[in-house]
């Protein structure tokens, strides 16, 4: 098993942090980007009250096309000003996000959110309070976290075992749709979102129909995770600190978002194959009978409710209170873990990380241009991201990378 | 069976598309020219500001997007855009009922809403740089090929009471196919374009004799964009050409509410609700397997007599168990009775026509607003001003 991975899957992410910005940005922020050439695609500025003082507010979208978003929010007085920042590394890298990030990738994504972000600053050398985990006792600290894991899925059976599913630690009912699933809240803390990325990708128009067929099967499982399962899930003694009296997760290694996302989706019930055999016939008692049974009907093509569903009626109809459901509900889940073929350790071995399926989209990523000097980031964010004896691994994986044709940069003489 | 009463059709949020050009004056200084033409601006809401590189100037370029309320928060919201140094309105979003009333889900009179058109434009007539443009802010003012105003979107909804948003099964549209995306209070089809969707949203929840089995009052919306308008409308509204597209220029609220029942009379699915008798506390156990295969069998195509057979490879049931099965299952059964989704639906009420109360009652009321919507002929439109004679008159 190798102690070191060498992706580094992070999807859309978030960062919080407060810091001492450039006071002319607040005072006629529209010269301030005019007059630093600054990358910025819209800017929106609002005001508003936090009790007897005046809030400004500023968010801006950074690059011509989407992966950083900053919102500023500084109250009248306050040396500092809060900011939230919305950040997406594939989006930056590749105008899309199918692609799994690597190591590399993801410190070079890093590299642009700090050379976009620093003019805005009071002073330059702040720029480690841009980043969680390049100073420490610093105030940044990562609030969202998605992490992807992309494999293929050619018959849709795992698709459609993945329709039974519970998460113990999410409450609401999934919601289904043809190519996808979504499981948890709108403002829950842990959230799971399992779907075609081709399809996906297709619909938001980053992805031409002839390139559809190549990877029509490839299934995205991602993990959404914000709040206090961010340190549960992904931290550890070297990662995490107190920030405003709250344990916050200030930085990872690739196998941190490995083990993390192994850990959540192994959590999964109804899904995964078991060891467990039928209780011998005549000696199940009926709610468990209730139970298996329902199991056999989610699982017959003539139903198109899920178990969760199926269970869901039954009680919504008959009345059954909690501890009845219950014993349904366990035993049904281990007749789906009976009669599964799917592997938890299989699907989430450590070669399964690494060699994720990956989506490109030449046409997208030819939009995008960056000069090399804007993606070097400083050695404290090196360490902070990238394990001491980590190795060197050449980008080989990637199939389609000599296919790209070489970015030019636009002409300043039209 | 229809539990419900004739529902109310509530009018909901309105789009126009249109493009004239603001007044360069109200876009210099807008609380001052809104001020002095008695505009009710409600606020300068904060911009979107642009950057792009022009690479001939070698410099950034910005461009400034605003949206525009007036009379209050949201009842009519101007969309504008630059284009080349001049600020046009693209688009406005209309709530009649927020305009009127002061709030959403209120029914609303055929009156009424020619009442709102008309505040419409006495309201965004003066920000304009050409005065005669004013007939491309409502649309159906202009004729032929002057026209530029057409209606892109179009919502409103009615209530069902008593309606548990589970018993909702299979539901679908011939339009728009199955419902997707299913959750504890809302299901809803649409198109994937989103120019037709169909919304069943839980109200509240009222507690019925158990906590799980208590009934719900459900809203059920529509909303219809771009050419499902023009589908939907034909022979109902008023259609015209406009850049060779056929689009809505004109309805009623009467209109809509027949557009509705026409949409909902062609949902697919069935509404099966909770048997009385199960939730009658002193019949027995809540959860027997004679109510679950009963329930079963009406919920997929799985006959009873083969969940039957699965639950025997299960348990094996002794002889008294198989004799009680015989017995209830075919009781239980017949206490579960589908009904139509679309039997659910009726043609929407709407209210009749009653002096206006609220604080734009005294505005003046547009000629041609009367007569691009009041139909009927001259009577009719007499009719209104002699019922209403300080509200009527040219601005």
């Amino acid at each position: 098993m190798p102690p070191y991975f060498h992706t580094k899957p992070v999807d859309r992410c978030a960062i919080q942090s407060r810091v001492n910005f450039h006071p002319d940005l607040f005072t006629d922020p529209h010269a301030f980007i005019l007059k630093h050439h600054l990358p910025i695609r819209t800017m929106k500025p609002r005001s508003g009250k936090l009790g007897d003082r005046t809030t400004q507010v500023l968010v801006l979208d950074i690059l011509t096309y989407k992966g950083i978003k900053a919102t500023i929010v500084r109250v009248d007085g306050d040396a500092l000003a809060d900011l939230t920042i919305d950040f997406n590394p594939g989006v930056c890298l590749y105008a899309h996000n199918g692609r799994i990030t690597a190591l590399p990738e993801f410190l070079d994504a890093l590299g642009l959110l700090v050379t976009h972000l620093s003019p805005l600053l009071a002073d330059p050398n702040d720029s480690a309070d841009l980043v969680p985990g390049a100073r420490r006792g610093g105030p940044a600290y990562w609030s969202y976290l998605e992490i992807p894991f992309q494999c293929r899925d050619p018959d849709g059976s795992l698709l459609r075992r993945l329709r039974h599913l519970r998460h113990p630690s999410i409450r609401p009912a999934s919601r289904h749709w043809p190519d996808s699933i979504l499981v948890g809240g709108h403002r829950g803390k842990l959230r799971l979102s399992i779907y075609r990325k081709a399809a996906e990708m297709k619909e938001h128009g980053k992805l031409l129909d002839e390139r559809l067929f190549d990877y029509a099967d490839v299934l995205r499982l991602e993990a959404r995770v914000s709040g206090m399962d961010l340190v549960k899930y992904f931290g550890n003694e070297l990662n995490v600190e107190l920030i405003d009296g709250k344990p916050r997760l200030v930085s990872f290694f690739p196998g941190d978002l490995v083990r993390g996302h192994r850990a959540i989706f192994s959590e999964l019930m109804g899904v995964y194959s078991s060891a467990e055999s039928l209780p011998e016939r005549g000696k199940v008692n009926p709610l468990a009978a209730m139970g298996i049974l329902l199991a056999g009907v989610a699982l017959d093509s003539r139903t198109t409710q899920s178990f969760p569903e199926l269970v869901s009626l039954v009680a919504s109809y008959t009345g059954a209170k909690g501890n009845t459901v219950t014993k349904i509900k366990k035993a049904g889940f281990a007749e789906l873990s009976r009669l599964s073929d799917i592997s938890c350790a299989s699907l989430f071995s450590d070669e399964a990380y690494e060699l994720q399926c990956q989506i490109s989209s030449p046409d997208e990523e030819a939009k995008i241009y960056h000069e090399i000097e804007d993606t070097s980031v400083d050695k404290p964010i090196i360490a902070a991201y990238r394990p001491q004896g980590q190795p060197f691994k050449p980008h080989v994986n990637f199939d389609s990378y000599h296919e790209l044709p070489i970015p030019v940069k636009p002409s300043s003489n039209s | 069976m229809n539990p419900n009463p004739t529902p109310t059709l509530l009018v909901g949020s309105l789009k126009i598309s249109t493009f004239v050009r603001l007044n360069p004056e109200f876009v210099k200084n807008r609380v001052t020219f809104a001020r002095d033409h008695r505009v009710s601006l409600v606020d300068d809401v904060n911009p979107e500001i642009s950057y792009e590189n022009d690479h001939q100037l070698q410099e950034k370029v910005a461009s400034r997007k605003t949206n525009i309320h007036l009379v209050r928060f949201g009842a009519v919201r101007l969309f504008t855009k630059v284009v080349e140094e001049e600020t046009w309105i693209q688009s406005i979003d209309l709530n009649p009922c927020l305009l009127l009333h002061g709030m959403e889900d209120q029914p609303l009179t055929e009156f009424e809403f020619v009442e709102a058109l008309s505040i419409l434009k006495s309201e965004v007539a003066p920000l304009l740089a050409n005065p005669k443009d004013g007939v491309h802010i409502v649309p159906g003012l202009a004729n032929g090929k002057d026209r530029i105003a057409y209606w892109s979107k179009v919502e409103c909804e009615t209530e069902l009471r008593d309606i548990r948003l589970k018993g909702l099964h299979n539901i679908s549209h011939p339009a728009f196919g199955a419902a997707e995306g299913t959750s504890e209070t809302r299901l809803e089809l649409k198109n994937g374009k989103g120019r037709w969707v169909v919304r069943f949203e839980v109200v509240k929840s009222a507690k019925g004799q158990r906590g799980p089995l208590g009934v719900e009052n459900v809203r059920v919306g529509m909303c219809l964009k771009g050419f499902a308008l023009s589908t939907q409308f034909e022979g109902i509204g008023k259609i015209a050409l406009i850049h060779n597209t056929k689009r809505l220029v004109r309805f009623g609220v009467s209109d809509l509410a027949l557009v509705y029942e026409g949409l909902m009379s062609k949902l697919e699915g069935y509404y099966l609700p909770i048997p009385e008798e199960w939730t009658d506390r002193g019949q027995g156990k809540r959860v027997t397997h004679a109510k679950t295969f009963a329930l079963l069998a009406k919920l997929t195509t799985i006959p009873v007599e083969e969940l039957r057979i699965m639950d025997a490879e299960i348990r094996q049931p002794s002889p008294s168990t198989r004799k009680h099965l015989n017995r209830d299952i075919p009781v239980e059964f017949g206490r579960l009775n589908r009904v139509s989704v679309s039997s659910l639906f009726q043609r929407p009420e709407i209210p009749a026509q009653s002096p206006g109360e609220h604080p734009q009652a005294d505005a003046a009321i547009d000629p041609q607003v009367i007569a691009a919507y009041v139909l009927g002929g001259l009577s009719d439109r007499l009719s209104i001003i002699r019922d209403h004679p300080d509200s009527v008159g040219n601005k």
